[in-house]
């Protein structure tokens, strides 16, 4: 029973989006800032403990990135329906979860990416503190530094897909950088 | 070790171009300025009021400058709209009624609405009202803002400071309006209130 607590805890998160949606379109913002404190949790938690109950598997890390990515469209959707953000930015981040999952396919074996790693604690921080600050110079700095942080993470992917594609090219390189995949 | 130093050295990096182009990007966006051409609606009203509003960067301030403005048409004002910009008019006297409108940035009137309503001329007992717009805590902003009219020498008539997320109306909330539509209809019962003088 306890083996599956990871992923319920990653699918109680993909659940609970909705929830968080539609606590912000409705103004509860005590509410909706508990429920994305529990949210936030659930993903400190369901990946330490999946790899400290030995169950850490592709499906989990899948279900992980479904969730995270729900909770990111939902927060970010629900903020765009009350004009706070813009709804490209909601395109932004399609766009740039396509290009994860396309780059991590095409490539022959794992990327390492320590800014791609990142992303998703990015946009959850973002979520928290608008919900917590709710000011407008905020939120414009706030989505400059999102827009930001994409075109360097897209750079930085697309350097370490092209150095990655070398290596394979070229057997005498080194590969010792390779941890941390991502 | 080196790779360790590396890394934090590489997260520095970026953390430090994210900031500094976020930083440079608010700066902008919010000390931008609009012109527009000064638009006339309802020719035929008993009074001229002008109505001079920064936009901000979403639809809540025009919505809510309209809704303003649509609340001086019902009661019978002629109203001049048009944006803070460098070609906007600098003497206010010769109109019965100003007001002023604008997002609040860092729980500050939007700086370039600041800027306007202390240079402008003309607002000797002249009657104002300031329609302000924002996230949050906007209470700071609209006092900082009726300081700023009445230093200039305005007479404040209507004040009003709307949120996205912040009840507008607890009351209305409770009875299920949306929060967007309540902040509206206050816009626009404010701008009712004001009646124009008898010809």
């Amino acid at each position: 029973m306890i083996r599956h607590l990871p992923s319920a805890l990653s699918s109680a998160r993909l659940a609970a989006a909705p929830a968080l949606a539609l606590l912000i379109v409705r103004n509860h913002w005590t509410a909706a800032l508990a429920c994305f404190a529990c949210i936030a949790a659930s993903d400190l938690l369901d990946g330490p403990l999946a790899r400290a109950l030995h169950v850490a598997s592709p499906r989990g890390a899948r279900l992980d990135i479904a969730a995270d990515l729900g909770v990111v469209l939902c927060g970010f959707g629900a903020f765009a329906i009350l004009s706070v953000y813009p709804w490209w930015l909601l395109l932004v981040f399609g766009a740039m979860f396509a290009q994860f999952v396309i780059t991590s396919r095409h490539a022959r074996r794992p990327i390492y990416d320590p800014i791609g790693k990142y992303y998703g604690a990015v946009l959850f921080a973002v979520l928290g503190v608008t919900l917590a600050v709710r000011d407008g110079g905020l939120i414009i700095a706030l989505t400059s530094a999102v827009l930001a942080f994409t075109v360097i993470a897209i750079a930085s992917r697309m350097f370490r897909l092209l150095r990655a594609g070398r290596r394979d090219a070229d057997p005498a390189l080194p590969r010792h950088h390779l941890s941390g995949y991502s | 070790m080196r790779v360790k130093l590396r890394r934090l050295l590489q997260i520095l990096g970026v953390v430090l171009a994210v900031l500094v182009i976020a930083g440079a990007a608010t700066m902008y966006a919010t000390n931008r300025t609009h012109d527009t051409p000064l638009l006339v609606v309802n020719q035929s009203g008993r009074a001229t009021a002008l109505v001079v509003y920064q936009p901000g960067l979403s639809a809540f301030q025009q919505e809510m400058t309209d809704a303003f403005l649509d609340g001086l048409v019902d009661v019978g004002w002629r109203v001049e709209v048009t944006t803070v910009g460098d070609r906007g008019p600098q003497y206010v006297a010769p109109y019965g009624l100003v007001v002023f409108g604008g997002p609040v940035y860092w729980s500050s009137p939007a700086r370039p609405l600041r800027r306007y309503i202390a240079q402008v001329k003309g607002l000797h007992d002249m009657p104002t009202a300031i329609v302000l717009t924002g996230l949050g805590s906007v209470k700071g902003a609209k006092a900082e803002a009726e300081h700023l009219v009445r230093a200039a020498g305005g007479a404040i008539v209507a004040s009003l400071a709307l949120t996205i997320m912040r009840p507008n109306d607890e009351e209305a909330m409770r009875a299920g309006e949306r929060n967007r539509v309540t902040a509206a209809r206050l816009a626009r019962e404010a701008g009712r209130q004001i009646t124009p003088p008898a010809r």
